[in-house]
């Protein structure tokens, strides 16, 4: 039985591409296939984060939504990309970067039903252990039809009035799904907050489960995209803790 | 003018309409690979309030499929004719941002059983949907003091698994034939197009297996009259369908002569329009 996860966060620049790419890794690593869906159609990124290069994108999830090829022909492997061996796969759907592309799809929109149908393709064509949605912040169409087919919804936000606020509005929009499960995690905490304070409070404040508290890195910072973190540092103690959320999401 | 010159105009006006018409019925049917579609029109007087049409969707993934029956006849139904096809086409076409979350507004979510999960958008749900109430919401907003209204049948068809997804607002049932008779019924999904504000058509859906053919017609049929006064009905019609047929348009053929047959020779008092969708 495959599990879909939407990753997801109200504001932009939480780190929501990269905590997804990191969690599909550590997923693949434990022997899953997994897929990674950039529904992040306006502002697409995750792609650089797997290495795949522009020419070699043949289809996106944009020809896919214009009936140009089947959801399949635009998935990706790039477990090779990850620079380690695994014993699972990862496959990626990127969205395109072309700029006439994006303003196409923003323009003209699509047929929703086809990313509900593509995404149950996808994990029978792959056969996937794990579909992850990459989602685009705030809501829109693709947010929240990827949050309502979820099995688990997880949250990422900083701690930040402006976080804190927006994030409010994506868990009641997923309470009002009836998502069976959300979690949060509160990522690039400055080194001066006490982290079991940040959970409590965000606990509360959400009344949702807080999944991992991360700090703030220069090394994930350093690294700026330029490959998946938990397999290049993978004693890091942000590898470690995400390995934990990894396999919350997997039980 | 003398009135036989009026009489002349009158026809030339009528002919001139009648062509306009017709030219908002599809010139030719879409061509799916293993699917034959046929279609027959015949107005009671020049001009008609029935209608059909059928054109690809989400980039010829799907076939939409039209049956639709304006109230009253001649040149007032033939102009609301005009109008509810417009509609129905362009907003099947129209990608409306969110729209389809309408279905978890609070009310709606109110109602579900707690912990149920939405029912998510399929494809060609959106343009269904949009085809119905969209242009329900047209018709009442701006010629709700008309009093015109049509009943509608919608369907969208995945020419691949032969799956229909389908609307019916008020329409005779369109029938599903297969070798064994007739085996489904596509029962009314909500009210009148036209008539009430905020109308639901609630979506249901129908397989076309190999062989099968799907039937749509309006009242002009069942209820074309002999001269002893009786309607053709349903029994006449199913009795047609449950024959062997070999192609969609050899069973219109059948159900318009057999039509006739009853009829008497006389012309219809209403409009008569059929369409089928066979798989091959």
């Amino acid at each position: 039985m495959s599990k879909t996860v939407s990753i997801h966060s109200f504001r932009g620049g939480t780190g929501k591409s990269n905590t997804t790419a990191n969690l599909a890794a550590l997923i693949a690593a434990s022997g899953r296939r997994v897929g990674v869906v950039d529904t992040d159609i306006a502002s697409p990124g995750i792609h650089v984060l797997f290495g795949l290069e522009d020419d070699r994108m043949v289809h996106s999830l944009n020809d896919y939504l214009w009936g140009k090829c089947t959801i399949q022909q635009t998935a990706y492997d790039v477990t090779a990309s990850l620079g380690c061996s695994v014993d699972g796969r990862v496959f990626l759907v990127p969205s395109s970067i072309k700029p006439g592309e994006i303003a196409r799809v923003l323009r003209e929109g699509y047929d929703v039903g086809l990313l509900n149908d593509g995404f149950r393709d996808l994990i029978q064509a792959l056969d996937l252990d794990v579909l992850i949605i990459d989602t685009h912040p705030g809501l829109n169409e693709e947010t929240l039809l990827s949050i309502a087919i979820s099995d688990v919804l997880l949250i990422i936000l900083r701690p930040d009035q402006q976080d804190y606020q927006g994030t409010g509005v994506t868990v009641e929009v997923a309470r009002r799904l009836n998502v069976p499960q959300m979690m949060l995690v509160v990522n690039k905490v400055p080194a001066v907050f006490s982290d079991a304070q940040v959970k409590r409070q965000v606990e509360q404040a959400y009344h949702a489960e807080v999944a991992a508290v991360l700090p703030h890195s220069d090394e994930m910072m350093a690294l700026a995209s330029e490959g998946v973190f938990v397999t290049r540092f993978p004693d890091h103690p942000i590898a470690e803790t995400l390995r934990e959320v990894a396999a919350r999401l997997l039980g | 003018m003398m009135s036989a010159d009026m009489d002349d105009l009158l026809e030339r006006e009528m002919e001139v309409a009648r062509r306009i018409q017709t030219s908002f019925l599809p010139e030719e049917m879409p061509q799916f690979p293993g699917w034959e579609i046929a279609a027959r029109f015949q107005p009671a007087r020049h001009v008609a309030g029935d209608f059909y049409d059928a054109f690809p969707l989400v980039q010829n993934r799907r076939l939409a499929l039209v049956m639709g029956d304006v109230c009253d006849k001649g040149v007032g139904a033939a102009l609301f004719m005009a109008l509810f096809r417009t509609l129905i086409r362009a907003f099947a076409q129209q990608h409306y941002a969110l729209r389809w979350m309408n279905d978890f507004s609070v009310e709606r979510l109110a109602r579900s059983v707690d912990g149920e999960r939405p029912v998510l958008p399929s494809v060609g749900t959106s343009a269904l949907r949009n085809a119905m109430e969209l242009t329900n919401e047209y018709i009442v907003n701006n010629h709700g003091s008309s009093g015109m209204f049509a009943t509608l049948f919608i369907g969208v068809l995945d020419p691949t698994s032969g799956m229909l997804l389908f609307a019916n607002g008020g329409h005779e049932y369109p029938i599903l034939v297969s070798s064994a008779g007739v085996t489904t019924q596509l029962d009314t999904t909500g009210p009148l197009v036209g008539v009430f504000p905020g109308a639901q058509f609630e979506i249901q859906s129908a397989t076309i297996e190999l062989g099968d053919t799907l039937v749509a017609f309006t009242d002009g049929i069942t209820e074309a009259r002999n001269s002893r006064d009786e309607f053709f009905g349903r029994e006449r019609l199913y009795a047609l369908m449950e024959r062997p047929v070999s192609t969609a348009a050899e069973l219109l053929d059948r159900i318009q002569a057999s039509v006739q047959e009853h009829m008497g020779g006389a012309d219809p008092s209403d409009d008569i329009t059929l369409l089928a969708v066979r798989r091959q």
